[in-house]
């Protein structure tokens, strides 16, 4: 849980709608959600629920056009982000709001050698001398675990292994000290041990710098492992939130458990099969009407083919959107 | 831009600690350009007559007297002898230093006309393109017609305003040749500024100018440096033509287009006048041609190794 209770970002009816020839698509449709200085937030969804684009609409960087200008309010030190001018949003990105990617084998520019990627970050924010931004770069490099630094600063990114290329975004991002830092699938093109060591490592950073964190991914137990709390996304909306122990021993939407019970466990006999969520999830183009899950849900009624779900609120920080499952808390 | 890194004398040189030091991709580039015999080839025929064109008028008239321009009626056009290697026109001046004079002019006028080109068109495609929407249709239906207009002909009006100085025949051509490089660069930052490394940079609050100026354009310079290599050619090409009409560089001067001009009207009487400086050109041509294509290759990232 989070030591502080004061919120560094609050995201209320979040909403990114694309105009695309097959219609309009809503990527994201009135997401909301909130973190405190120092927290982990889980963002879990399937591939398409809308997990990057909230992320990237946070930090307007969603393309307009396709995308509609994001509506809702996006409030950050006392300023509502989708409103700012672009020139006052590029002094809080990467300043104070910073971004990882999924994939460090392209988020890096071949052209330039790491260590000028690094410092441009620096010049640009905190107008260092090229001399202190390099003693800067040079001491980041070294803390999220590059060896000779010093010398691997002058090198291209093909000369780094991809473990090695996601450290160097995450010195990137976390060089100027964000006070939010959203992490979208930071470890999915890694293996697994480089993964665990990824993460360790954003979550010493997270410790020292007190860095808030976005962590955006499909891996329950990645979420499991390091986040404080846990927003679970489906076709654009967040369907379940709550702390990670609430949502893990208690999931109340169907589509929560569904996810839970598709998990690998260590205890799980190794002959039986994983459980699965039958159906494919709905084209973001053309939704189901009522709860865009229930065609998938096995415990959907007529009302859940009616109309989007009410909020059901089992504790003060856990809450889910499901006709259903009063019933089952 | 990588001025600050240490040439790599080997593919893969260690430093003293035992890592691998860096080598950007134009380092590869050049060991790759290196290993293209043509290319080499090339690269040297065109240092020789560079250096030729460069000095050799000078040292000729300091040793032997030898003036491009100075016209002795009485001795007339004399075919090639050891005196006059490539023999004499007919207002009797030597032809050598003439062709090598003339290279000069075409030359610069290739290589000056062709970073004008490379310079316009790389900002105005990569601007063009990173705006994108309206900006970018605009821009582009510019050049669109300008590419409709006949080049020549605007060259030649270009030409006929300006006044027919060295200088604006550089300006007037690579005003005109930028088309093909804008278009290029376009086409590459449409693809480029698509990619994760241009959305990671906005992420890290760089602004539009910065990424269009630092993380774009040094993506773009290979096919940029290609597109120039092949432009000088077409460039000299084109000065050629102009000496050719009496629109490039004026007599008495010396250009490798307006010597073709001369001999071409007495190449069945005096062979020489037409064969040397077509012979040149065609060489210089050859070995620009050669030299882009290997510089193609070399940068091509799939040949990487």
């Amino acid at each position: 849980m989070a030591t502080t209770t004061d919120t560094v970002l609050e995201v209320c009816d979040l909403r990114t709608h694309f105009h695309t020839d097959d219609g309009l698509v809503k990527a994201v449709d009135g997401v909301s959600f909130s973190v405190r200085r120092g927290e982990t937030l889980g963002l879990v969804g399937e591939s398409g629920s809308g997990k990057s684009v909230a992320c990237l609409s946070a930090l307007r960087l969603v393309p307009t056009p396709p995308a509609a200008h994001p509506s809702g309010v996006i409030r950050f030190a006392g300023k509502d982000l989708l409103t700012l001018p672009e020139r006052d949003l590029e002094r809080l990105r990467g300043n104070r709001l910073a971004m990882i990617f999924q994939d460090p084998l392209t988020a890096l520019n071949p052209y330039l050698s790491v260590g000028r990627q690094l410092t441009e970050v620096l010049e640009v924010h905190e107008g260092a001398t090229p001399a202190a931004a390099r003693r800067a770069a040079i001491e980041m490099l070294t803390r999220v675990g590059i060896p000779a630094a010093g010398q691997r600063i002058d090198q291209y990114p093909h000369q780094f292994s991809g473990g090695m290329r996601q450290r160097v975004m995450i010195a990137m991002a976390l060089l100027c000290g964000p006070e939010v830092l959203f992490a979208d699938e930071p470890t999915t093109a890694l293996d697994v041990t480089i993964q665990a060591q990824i993460l360790d490592l954003i979550g010493e950073l997270q410790a020292s710098l007190g860095t808030a964190v976005v962590l955006v991914t499909h891996d329950l137990g990645v979420v499991a492992g390091t986040a404080d709390r846990v927003a679970v996304m489906y076709a654009g909306r967040i369907v379940e939130e709550g702390t990670t122990a609430e949502v893990f021993a208690n999931p109340l939407h169907p589509y929560t458990q569904g996810l839970l019970a598709s998990m690998p466990r260590i205890d799980t006999p190794s002959r039986q099969r994983l459980a699965a969520i039958p159906g494919l999830p709905p084209d973001l183009g053309q939704l189901p009407s009522g709860c865009p899950f229930h065609p998938r849900c096995q415990q959907a009624g007529d009302r859940c083919r009616q109309a989007y779900p009410e909020v059901v609120i089992a504790s003060p920080t856990h809450r889910a959107a499901c006709w259903e499952t009063e019933a089952v808390s | 831009m990588n001025a600050s890194q240490p040439e790599p004398a080997a593919p893969m040189r260690s430093s003293p600690d035992g890592l691998v030091a860096g080598s950007s991709l134009w380092q590869d580039a050049w060991r790759r350009l290196r290993k293209n015999k043509m290319a080499v080839a090339s690269g040297v025929v065109i240092a020789v007559l560079g250096l030729a064109c460069l000095l050799g008028p000078t040292l000729l008239a300091v040793a032997g007297g030898y003036d491009p321009d100075a016209q002795d009626l009485a001795y007339g056009p004399q075919p090639p002898s050891w005196q006059h290697p490539f023999g004499t026109d007919f207002y009797g001046r030597d032809l050598l230093v003439r062709v090598l004079a003339g290279g000069q002019v075409s030359l610069a006028v290739g290589i000056l006309a062709a970073l004008i080109a490379a310079l316009i068109g790389t900002i105005y495609g990569a601007v063009s393109s990173y705006a994108g929407g309206l900006v970018d249709s605009l821009l582009m239906r510019v050049v669109d017609i300008l590419y409709a207009l006949p080049y020549m002909f605007l060259v030649i009006i270009l030409v006929t305003i300006l006044g027919q100085s060295l200088v604006l025949l550089f300006v007037a051509l690579g005003a005109v040749g930028w088309l093909l490089t804008a278009r290029v660069v376009r086409g590459q930052v449409m693809s480029l500024k698509e990619q994760d490394f241009v959305l990671a940079a906005r992420s890290l609050g760089t602004s539009g100018r910065d990424i269009v100026f630092r993380h774009l354009i040094p993506n773009t310079l290979g096919p940029v440096i290609v597109t120039f290599t092949l432009t000088v050619p077409s460039m000299i090409l084109q000065e050629a033509f102009l000496s050719f009409l009496g629109l490039g560089v004026q007599p008495p001067h010396p250009s490798l287009g307006s010597l073709i001009n001369d001999g071409a009207n007495q190449m069945l009487v005096f062979w020489w006048t037409l064969v040397f400086p077509g012979g040149v050109m065609a060489v210089l041509l050859f070995a620009l041609n050669f030299l882009g294509d290997g510089v193609r290759d070399a940068l091509d990232p799939r040949m990487r190794t």
